[in-house]
């Protein structure tokens, strides 16, 4: 796993990496330091990295900007800050997880299982916002505006709810990681928010699809096909 | 508090809008009703002037006889009357009654002489006042004033001769003889028997108690020395008052004429000379301006002591303007505060061109001077209290915010995030460090309240942040002080505040870096400088936080403490950034 650390404080971020290193052991392929927001930016830029540990105030610079610059960014975000009442907004911005300072390793250990962990999505902090890049800016998308999502490789596609289609660097897991629990993944490349499937239809005996409130119909996987009969 | 401050204030507003309404009532009423009294005074049915009046010098018994021609006497005009005469003398005039209104009318003499005379109508002895003589010794003084009624069976239509036969041995060289004579219609309800008497008495009176209320004020407050100036303004217009009112109120022989005209004239010149002097004391104009005022006055007056009447209308005019001057400067330097008093200086000001010729009326109108001066002090208590109440909410709101900098999130969590870290990793410097936080809990808890401290407190303050910044950014960090004078005071951390910006604005994690403290004294002005090093953050299309506090602590804690009189200004050098207070402590 790549990590970088954008911190200002040397003590933390020094701390960040022993965590990160106890945590992660040879999980950790390589972890950067950066004390402010244009080195990090420049670098994420030009690397590819899986995690970002963010802090919100870099000698008066907000961290906030790299955080919706780089939520179009196919890694995850993990907000490190003195500032707790700004984590409802960071996680509208759909970062990975929001770890009050001061903190312990075991805090850390959580927020980094969450990426190895999909089972961990909650709805308390539900991403409201998913950013994607377009030419020379970034486009926030509602994530209300989302229909269903379809997986492309590392990248995603998203369908929204006006016909529009919008490409995501994130793969369909990562993004998966910060949607609200409404999104299921019906299908190994399909993601659909559940309160827009109108019903399920048989292709065939084994074979089933769900008919979207736009007509259009997206497959379900046998495994979940057994899961929705359960339910 | 915000809210009852408010209140308060609009409270206090309505009711002084509903008083000021009153007051300029009141002036109106007094102003017009001064102003109609002269003019019912100049309303007299028979007048003469000076020149018609003929003079001849010595005793002769003939000369009441109305066959006597005086055409060869000389007529009675200014130059005659500024001689001594040494012996009795003779003044005599013509008048015509005309037929329609002969007989019908009681005529009554208003007579005003300095020196004792008998008054012939026609041949008849008509009135005598005192008794005359050749001879000092044998002289009697007559009444300065007096009024008389001439029998109607006298007056005849036709041409009528007045004589008076007059000695004043006792008149000073230079003294007028006749002050006035009127023959006018009788009248019970006359300025000079009711009214005349009332209102200048009740004027009187307020002056009076105003002037000792003012002496008690000075005795409860001794440093304000405008309150005592204040007091004998009332008591000089007081004299003035009842000396010029003496002749109408009890009536003295002319005699005593030369010592009321002295006195009523010394009152006026030390009216003149308090007048102005009051403003400067109330309102601390200084020095400077003391002599700039009191040399006119002192001049003007010396220069025309010498005609009395003349000087008193002249002094009295200088001392107004002199004081409207000194309002109008005080006006403009309070931002239009005080203004009650200038105007009430106005219209005292156009009371006294108004009546140029007559001032002895004048007092009428000082008690709306003084209901003005009055007014302006409580608006300016009022003003003050309110300011007062501004200043204290303001100090407590900068303690509110010195001490809420001390905890706020971005400070006090990444120091306990980073003695967290070393804890664990390094011990000894934990101890250090929490020891170095303590200390600024403490400095802190001990100087937020007090609007200035020693400027040693503030360097300490200043180390032991420098130490705090050095474990979190596991650095040396030293502040170098020049020029310090530890006993000092210094607005309560202002350079802290410089320090914390130092920190906000600069990425100072890389190496030991030094900061600079200076002090010099010029005259009354302090200076301080700050230098902190420039260690430039990367150019970046990442904008700041806006914090913005730093700046607005500093200035608000300098014009808390001192007024005004405070600069601030930043230079950017290749490697420093330099920031200079100059202030000056308020008095």
């Amino acid at each position: 796993m790549k990590i970088i650390i954008v911190e200002d404080e040397i003590l933390l971020a020094q701390r960040l990496q022993r965590l990160c290193q106890n945590i992660l052991g040879n999980k950790l392929s390589s972890i950067k330091l950066f004390s402010n927001l244009g080195d990090a930016d420049d670098y994420v830029s030009s690397n590819t990295i899986d995690l970002m540990f963010l802090d919100l105030n870099l000698q008066g610079q907000d961290g906030f900007q790299l955080l919706k610059k780089n939520m179009a960014g196919a890694f995850h975000t993990i907000v490190v800050s003195a500032y707790a009442n700004r984590a409802i907004e960071a996680f509208e911005y759909g970062v990975l997880d929001f770890v009050p300072k001061p903190f312990t390793e075991k805090r850390i250990k959580q927020a980094i299982d969450r990426l190895e962990n999909n089972d961990t999505r909650t709805d308390q902090h539900a991403t409201k916002y998913v950013s994607v890049k377009k030419l020379d800016s970034i486009e926030i998308i509602a994530v209300s505006n989302i229909l269903y999502l379809k997986g492309a490789g590392n990248y995603s596609e998203l369908f929204l709810k006006d016909g529009e289609t919008r490409l995501h660097d994130k793969s369909l897991s990562r993004l998966l990681d910060i949607l609200p629990n409404k999104f299921d993944r019906l299908h190994k490349s399909f993601v659909v928010a559940m309160d827009c499937v109108v019903s399920l239809e048989a292709v065939s005996s084994s074979d089933y699809q769900a008919v979207l409130n736009n007509g259009v119909k997206v497959p379900i996987s046998r495994t979940k096909v057994k899961e929705l009969r359960h339910l | 508090m915000t809210i009852n401050l408010i209140k308060y204030n609009n409270i206090n507003k309505r009711l002084l809008k509903s008083f000021c309404f009153t007051l300029l009532l009141i002036t109106y009423l007094m102003v017009s009703k001064s102003y109609s009294q002269e003019n019912e005074f100049d309303d007299q049915p028979l007048s003469y002037s000076y020149q018609d009046f003929a003079l001849s010098i010595g005793e002769k018994p003939n000369w009441i006889s109305p066959t006597i021609s005086f055409k060869d006497w000389p007529s009675f005009d200014n130059e005659v009357r500024k001689h001594t005469y040494n012996e009795v003398y003779w003044v005599r005039w013509t008048i015509d009654i005309a037929s329609s209104s002969a007989q019908k009318r009681d005529l009554e003499y208003y007579i005003s002489i300095v020196g004792s005379y008998e008054v012939f109508w026609d041949e008849k002895l008509l009135f005598t006042s005192g008794q005359v003589s050749n001879f000092k010794e044998n002289e009697v003084p007559g009444e300065i004033q007096t009024a008389f009624l001439t029998p109607k069976e006298w007056i005849t239509p036709g041409t009528h001769q007045i004589t008076f036969k007059i000695s004043s041995h006792h008149r000073r060289k230079g003294q007028q003889v006749f002050r006035h004579v009127y023959l006018k219609d009788y009248n019970l309800q006359s300025r000079h028997t009711s009214l005349g008497s009332l209102i200048p008495s009740l004027a009187l009176s307020i002056t009076l108690i105003i002037g000792i209320y003012f002496v008690t004020l000075f005795i409860s407050e001794r440093e304000n020395y405008s309150h005592i100036i204040f007091s004998f303004l009332c008591f000089s217009l007081f004299t003035y008052g009842v000396v010029g009112e003496w002749p109408h109120l009890i009536g003295y022989t002319y005699d005593w004429h030369y010592i009321k005209e002295i006195t009523v004239g010394l009152s006026g010149l030390v009216f003149s000379i308090l007048l102005p002097l009051f403003f400067l004391f109330k309102h601390q104009l200084g020095s400077k301006w003391f002599v700039i005022i009191s040399m006119p006055i002192v001049a003007f007056s010396l220069n025309t002591f010498a005609d009395i009447n003349m000087g008193n209308s002249l002094y009295w005019s200088i001392g107004f303007a002199l004081s409207i001057i000194i309002m109008s400067i005080v006006v403009r330097k309070n931002n239009g505060n005080y203004w009650w008093e200038l105007l009430g200086l106005l219209i005292c000001f156009t009371g006294v061109v108004m009546n140029w010729q007559d001032l002895e009326n004048f007092f009428l109108i000082f008690p709306v001077l003084v209901i003005f001066i009055l007014l302006s002090n409580v608006i300016q208590a009022h003003r003050d209290k309110y300011n007062g109440m501004i200043i204290k909410i303001k100090a407590s709101q900068l303690e509110a915010q010195l001490l809420r900098r001390n905890i706020q999130p971005h400070f006090i969590l990444n120091s306990l995030a980073s003695i967290i870290e070393l804890v664990e990793t390094e011990p000894d410097q934990s101890v250090e460090f929490i020891s170095a936080l303590a200390d600024e809990f403490r400095l802190f808890s001990e100087i937020a309240n007090k609007p200035t401290i020693k400027l040693t407190q503030e360097v300490e303050l200043c180390r032991n942040h420098l130490a705090i910044m050095g474990f979190r950014h596991q650095q040396n960090y030293d502040l170098i002080c020049s020029g310090i004078e530890k006993d000092d005071d210094i607005p309560t951390g202002i350079i802290h505040t410089l320090l914390e910006n130092a920190f906000t604005h600069n990425d100072y994690s890389n190496e030991n870096l030094t900061f600079k403290l200076m002090q010099k004294k010029e005259n009354e002005h302090v200076h301080i400088s700050f230098e902190s090093p420039l260690q430039s953050q990367k150019e970046s299309k990442f904008g700041f936080l806006s914090t913005g506090t730093g700046t607005s602590f500093i200035e608000s804690q300098l014009k808390q403490c001192c007024g005004d009189r405070w600069s601030i200004s930043n230079a950017k050098n290749v490697n420093t950034w330099v920031s200079t207070i100059t202030y000056q402590k308020k008095t």
